[in-house]
């Protein structure tokens, strides 16, 4: 499935995640075009075959595959992998292996994308999420459907020794993004 | 009027590229051909390649002719051109000994494996001004073309490869191959794709001196040479020639040449004690594309110098002497003071007023307010 | 296969003298879009880069415009300020640079603008959520002053190991009676990294803090980008009893627009020698001197 027709995609998808990075909770729709091709362009806009990935969940030897047919990029281990992808959810605890960097270099961390069922604002079901920090003004809800609740608390037991970390997106199945960067102090309500 | 003169830089920018242009064409001799530069010039072009970091002679050529002759100008073309290339692969590690020599010697030992092959140097020629060049014509070519070609008949021909000269010392075992800082894992860094950090991996200093300017390289290693430094080099190997390129064939992964680059190559042995005390030699490694003997010279005992366990003076010291040896980089900054910095200065002005008001009277007091 | 028909296959054969959409390869586009993520996840902290060559020099701007590469779309509308002003010509030729190998379009106007690329003033005019701001920077590394080892300067900023830093600017209080710096003035970002925010005046500054735009910053040379994302902290170093403060320009005033709210330019006068002043940020000025006219009425006298 080639999700970036050409260089004008990546472009624009990159400016996107851009947005949903500089604007934690804020929800971005990354694929107007169909929404399931929301996931192939972001990876193609962000991997390639100087960097490598691991994914997590179940599936991991197909969406392996994928993920390596659609941007050439290297699949390895989790605790050196530049990308992981949470194919569901939760990782399990896995996540607490994702490299976070050095105190000289702490943007060696990882980046984190978790795939969930969706994002939103009003949704009555999924696990509210509100976030403070930078890129929030004040404070900010996102409610996510298909997410662990105790992802949310492991991320932020990952990220308090700031600046070391991880920087998280997730995708949802409508294309939509959300971003969450380290600096991010997420709550689950 | 001040401000009117910032303005209209469009036109003024545009003029000035005019002028520029009809420095070079105002006189009256032929345009010079982009191919008689690659052929004549050519230590110039290798130059150009070198420090621009990428391997095209007509591009180079055509570079240098842009830039009226100014190297390190052309070396940035050549650059700019490159950011825009696509990577299309990695070629496979190639060892120096598979160089089809044109020249090789070695300062180290009298008679080397293969024997010592003086090639094309301008070492022993005295540098007397050749004043039947002002007239150089092709008839007088053609003469000296003739008596070339009678004096080779009788001439052998090389041997595709020759044996490496520090390969003898490396059976004896006295050959220590590097120390300080040493790899990267196995994989060759690439500044070009990741950034530098400090302490660099040695693949990491040897691509960033590589690309370096030519004079810059060879000052830092002239201090060394000189005593701000404790190398004291013996060329254990010097080659220029051709270096096969070869790529992992797309489909059967076998190596696959693609072609051949020009390249100098020198190896410098120096001395040095190791952990037990016991003396060892050491290799100082330098390679460069086109030939360019000074600067494979220089690239090799500054690489010996980035080894130092204890740096001491500024060629020991890695981060120092990479952070100044592009000339792409210094060129840009040494020029970007010409850039108007009437808000920085304006800025000052408005320190310097206070203080000359307030003079030293004021003192600061207790904390700060928003440390962390 | 032979070689050549691979790479024709591979679709990476252009005719070699094309140059690719906004000039930077894909590739390393990606490279310094990676980069950008990072220095946002991470705001103050100096991300290191590997920094193609542009054909603009180094120092130059070519940090600057390596992210508005990376950046711009067709649909992007440009704006490029040198020391304020969009007539100036390195602004000029930036501009145009850009534009060749784009095809976006330009603007004067700071509200229309979707990128602006600057070096060394942020416009008068507030920036909103869906702009950026991209600045060119010298020397990103706040600490050289008092440091010149990189790892030795990464130490401290992993440790915030910042005493080094306060401690020249309380000698510099004793020697002078106030912090000497006068533009590039050292800030803290998000309460954790003291950042160059660029040689800009210490007048832009407080247009840093709890802003609604994205900041980006880019060292061409010294190969590293960094960030401030909106509504983030960004104070300058001070003490409590000697504040910090921007430049005095009281009983100033513009001599074109009559404004005494904007950032000036001292100008001599060459027959008479008396200093006059104008706005640096010129297309501002131009819209002040518009209103006017608009209305009728001339501050300028």
């Amino acid at each position: 499935m080639p999700a970036a027709k050409d260089f004008l995609d990546t472009q624009q998808a990159f400016r996107l995640l851009l947005q949903a990075l500089s604007h934690p909770g804020e929800i971005c729709l990354l694929s107007p075009r169909d929404p399931r091709l929301g996931l192939p362009l972001m990876l193609q806009t962000l991997l390639d075959h100087e960097v490598s990935f691991a994914v997590i969940g179940p599936e991991r030897d197909s969406y392996a595959g994928l993920v390596k047919n659609w941007t050439r990029s290297r699949v390895t281990e989790v605790r050196a992998a530049d990308f992981i992808i949470v194919t569901r959810g939760s990782s399990e605890g896995e996540i607490e292996k994702a490299k976070r960097g050095t105190l000289e270099y702490p943007d060696q961390g990882a980046t984190i994308i978790y795939l969930v069922d969706s994002l939103s604002r009003e949704d009555q079901n999924g696990l509210r999420v509100k976030l403070r920090g930078p890129g929030v003004k004040n404070e900010i809800q996102a409610i996510i459907t298909g997410l662990a609740a105790d992802e949310i608390l492991r991320l932020q037991e990952i990220n308090l020794e700031f600046p070391l970390g991880v920087d998280c997106f997730f995708i949802d199945q409508m294309g939509q993004v959300m971003g969450m960067p380290r600096s991010s102090l997420p709550e689950v309500k | 009027m001040g401000y009117v003169a910032v303005k209209g830089g469009e036109e003024a920018i545009a003029q000035a590229g005019r002028l520029l242009a009809y420095q070079r064409l105002k006189g009256t001799s032929k345009p010079l051909e982009v191919v008689q530069i690659q052929e004549q010039l050519y230590l110039a072009v290798d130059r150009v390649m070198s420090e621009g970091s990428l391997y095209a002679p007509e591009l180079a050529a055509l570079a240098f002719k842009q830039a009226a002759g100014d190297t390190l100008e052309a070396a940035f073309m050549l650059r700019a051109y490159r950011a825009t290339q696509p990577r299309v692969g990695y070629s496979l590690p190639q060892s120096g000994e598979e160089i089809r020599i044109i020249r090789r010697i070695s300062a180290a030992f009298k008679d080397i494996p293969g024997g010592q092959v003086l090639g094309p140097t301008s070492d022993y020629t005295l540098r007397l001004l050749d004043f039947e060049l002002l007239e150089d014509t092709p008839r007088r070519r053609r003469a000296f073309m003739e008596a070339l070609g009678q004096d080779l008949v009788d001439a052998q021909p090389l041997p595709l490869t020759f044996p490496k000269v520090v390969d003898i010392l490396r059976k004896e075992g006295l050959l220590v191959e590097t120390i300080g800082n040493g790899g990267n894992g196995g994989k060759v860094f690439d500044i070009t794709r990741q950034s530098l950090t400090f302490p660099a991996p040695r693949s990491a200093a040897l691509q960033g001196i590589t690309r370096g300017e030519t004079g810059g390289l060879l000052l830092l290693a002239y201090t060394n040479m000189r005593g701000y430094g404790d190398i004291h080099p013996t060329v254990g190997e010097l080659r220029v020639g051709y270096l096969p390129v070869r790529i992992a064939h797309p489909h059967s992964g076998e190596p696959y040449s693609i072609g051949e680059v020009k390249v100098t190559e020198a190896e410098v042995i120096a001395r040095f004690n190791d952990a037990e005390g016991s003396p060892k030699f050491t290799l100082g490694y330098g390679l460069c594309f086109g030939h360019n003997e000074i600067k494979a010279i220089a690239m090799a005992v500054l690489d010996r110098a980035m080894q130092s366990p204890e740096p001491k003076t500024p060629s020991e010291d890695q981060e120092f002497v990479l952070s100044h040896l592009d000339g792409i980089d210094s060129l840009g900054f040494g020029s970007h003071w010409k850039l108007p910095h009437y808000v920085t200065f304006q800025s000052d002005l408005d320190r310097l007023r206070q203080t000359q008001e307030v003079g030293t009277e004021a003192r600061p007091g207790s904390g700060k307010k928003n440390a962390i | 296969m032979r070689f050549s028909e691979w790479l024709h296959e591979h679709g990476q054969a252009k005719k070699s003298r094309d140059y690719n959409f906004a000039f930077i390869n894909e590739a390393a586009k990606r490279e310094i879009r990676r980069k950008i993520l990072k220095a946002v996840a991470i705001p103050g902290y100096q991300v290191p880069f590997a920094s193609p060559e542009l054909p603009i020099a180094r120092g130059w701007g070519t940090g600057g415009l390596q992210i508005t590469l990376s950046l711009i779309g067709p649909e992007d509308i440009l704006k490029v300020i040198d020391q304020g002003c969009d007539g100036s010509v390195n602004a000029v030729n930036i501009k145009k640079f850009v534009g060749q190998v784009t095809g976006v379009s330009t603007t004067t106007d700071t509200r229309r603008a979707t990128i602006i690329q600057t070096r060394h003033r942020i416009p008068e005019e507030a920036m909103t959520r869906d702009q950026i701001l991209v600045l060119q920077v010298p020397f990103p590394e706040a600490l050289r002053t008092v440091e010149p080892s990189e790892a030795e300067t990464r130490r401290m900023h992993g440790e915030a190991d910042y005493s080094q830093m306060w401690l020249y600017l309380y000698e510099d209080i004793v020697k002078f009676g106030e912090i000497s710096i006068g533009a590039r003035y050292p800030v803290t970002v998000n309460g954790r990294y003291i950042m160059d925010p660029s040689p800009i005046p210490r007048w832009d500054l407080p247009r840093l803090h709890l802003a609604e735009t994205l900041f980006l910053f880019g060292a061409g040379r010294e190969k590293r980008i960094y960030a401030i994302p909106p509504h983030t902290r960004v104070e300058p170093l001070e003490f409590e009893d000697v504040p910090f403060r921007v430049e005095n320009f009281r009983g100033k005033a513009c001599r074109r627009c009559g404004s005494r709210t904007t950032f000036l330019d001292e100008i001599i006068d060459e027959a008479s020698g008396n200093r006059t002043y104008l706005c640096s940020d010129t297309s501002h000025c131009d819209k002040l001197l518009a209103q006017q006219d608009e209305q009728g009425d001339c501050a300028c006298k």
